[in-house]
């Protein structure tokens, strides 16, 4: 036991709420669009550095510059986005539409993550956590809110939240939340 | 014998960090886009009590947020009072997480025995350094240096922690060094005489390099006061925040000084086994520290 390295209790130093909006086409899924709302003190900073003019929005110039300065590295941590697609994990390496927000008092990034899975008539399933391994960020799910964009009225869809219970569990399977749905084409 | 053991174990166990050098990573800890590897333990221990603690800490940190905002309303009223005494709890809780000294008291203690004031010392000089050389950097990016924010002082908290695993590590060599040549000279403190100036000189020397890396929940802290106005109730809150965390480092190293007085003390019928549990004890704390450091450099270049 001696010298184990193991995470006990863990200190954040942000803490995020997220929603997940699963986005759909007449194909399938074709990714997943994520927001992340930031703690209010740390929004407080965020908005210090970067809105310049103190007009309380972020132009695009500021965006870019969000983008760039406090988002981009998190290609390195894989966005905290973990997705497994059936058996096979999907390694998140770029995403789009990156876009920044003030939304009372809070700092919003929204940003989309590609996922294409096609639909057929048979269900096909994903699971998706957000996480942060360096535990520098604890990110909860904002009142369970998940959302379905052009899913109706092609596919039907089932969601389901799972949540570390286990006292002890390894680092892969140990997300302390996972979002699993299920979706097939409507015939 | 054995339950001892279990509670030095625990003790140890609960205090060691994983390999975390607490660097934001929604930025560049150098400022450019090198890339920082993810660290994290392969074993989540206790996820439910993870999931409570993180609870406890956003709940505390949206009640600061609110006391802050609203001692500008009212200073000196009941938020100012509620603020300092958030940031108290917030100093205990965070302090539990890895990253704030409990390793290195726990590793120090190992080393060489301790008096219960020894232990206090360490662990508040390693509370409050952490906290105040954030402060200290917090102040001079804000006020001298006219600089905002995030990226500077992920910067600068970058090289601070460079130099300090790597002093660390020196210190490691030097505290395995003094067991050897103790255990050569056939000497072992006792529970009479667990102090010395030179244990002193040592025990203030680790407690300013572990402490020197700025802590980055103070800072947010402080930053945050300055930002809304509330200088001096920020700064008071950093003083609350490093006495909650000396609470929590220095149980850790009272917990490990009272265990390995208790092995010691059974090992004292045989100056053998004395001498042997003395040295086995030192030479671990010493190994540990020169371990955690040389992996945290390792990291860090």
């Amino acid at each position: 036991m001696l010298g184990l390295p193991v995470s006990g209790l863990t200190h954040p130093h942000l803490f995020v709420d997220y929603e997940l909006f699963f986005v759909f086409n007449d194909k399938g899924l074709t990714g997943i669009k994520e927001r992340w709302t930031f703690d209010e003190m740390f929004s407080t900073m965020v908005r210090e550095e970067y809105d310049r003019d103190r007009n309380k929005i972020f132009d695009s110039t500021e965006i870019l510059e969000i983008e760039r300065t406090a988002f981009s590295n998190l290609e390195n941590f894989d966005y905290f986005t973990f997705i497994r697609i059936g058996r096979e994990e999907l390694t998140v390496k770029g995403v789009g539409e990156f876009t920044a927000d003030i939304h009372e008092e809070r700092v919003r990034y929204t940003f989309f993550v590609p996922c294409p899975v096609p639909a057929t008539e048979h269900f096909k399933s994903l699971q998706v956590s957000i996480f942060d391994k360096s535990y520098y960020t604890a990110l909860q799910m904002a009142d369970d809110k998940l959302i379905l964009q052009g899913a109706e009225p092609y596919y039907s869809v089932e969601t389901k939240i799972k949540r570390a219970k286990e006292f002890i569990c390894y680092e892969e399977d140990g997300f302390p939340e996972t979002v699993v749905i299920r979706f097939k084409r409507r015939p | 014998m054995k339950s001892l053991f279990l509670l030095l174990s625990l003790a140890w166990l609960l205090g060691a960090s994983p390999l975390y050098a607490g660097v934001n990573p929604f930025m560049a800890g150098t400022g450019d886009r090198t890339a920082i590897k993810p660290r994290a333990g392969k074993i989540i221990l206790f996820q439910p009590l993870v999931n409570f603690s993180h609870r406890v800490q956003k709940e505390l940190r949206i009640k600061i947020t609110a006391f802050g905002r609203d001692i500008r309303r009212h200073p000196g009223g009941k938020s100012f009072w509620c603020f300092l005494l958030l940031a108290f709890a917030y100093g205990i809780v965070h302090a539990l997480g890895p990253g704030h000294g409990k390793t290195i008291v726990t590793s120090y203690f190992l080393w060489r025995p301790g008096s219960m004031r020894q232990g206090f010392l360490l662990g508040n000089l390693i509370a409050f350094v952490h906290v105040f050389s954030a402060v200290i950097l917090v102040m001079t990016l804000y006020y001298v240096l006219k600089k905002s924010g995030l990226t500077s002082f992920e910067g600068w908290s970058h090289k601070l922690q460079t130099i300090s695993y790597s002093l660390l590590m020196v210190l490691g060599f030097f505290l395995a060094w003094r067991a050897g040549i103790e255990f050569k000279a056939g000497r072992s403190p006792t529970e009479k005489a667990p102090s010395t100036d030179t244990g002193m000189k040592n025990l203030m020397i680790t407690g300013l390099i572990t402490g020197m890396i700025p802590c980055p929940g103070a800072a947010i802290i402080l930053s945050f006061a300055i930002i809304v106005g509330i200088l001096w109730p920020g700064l008071w809150a950093m003083v609350c925040v490093a006495l909650g965390m000396g609470i929590t480092t220095s149980s850790f190293a009272l917990v490990t000084i009272l265990s390995r007085r208790t092995i010691l003390r059974l090992a004292n019928r045989n100056s053998k086994m004395l001498m042997l549990s003395h040295a086995i004890l030192s030479w671990s704390g010493a190994l540990v520290i020169i371990a955690l450091s040389l992996l945290l450099l390792i990291e860090q270049l």
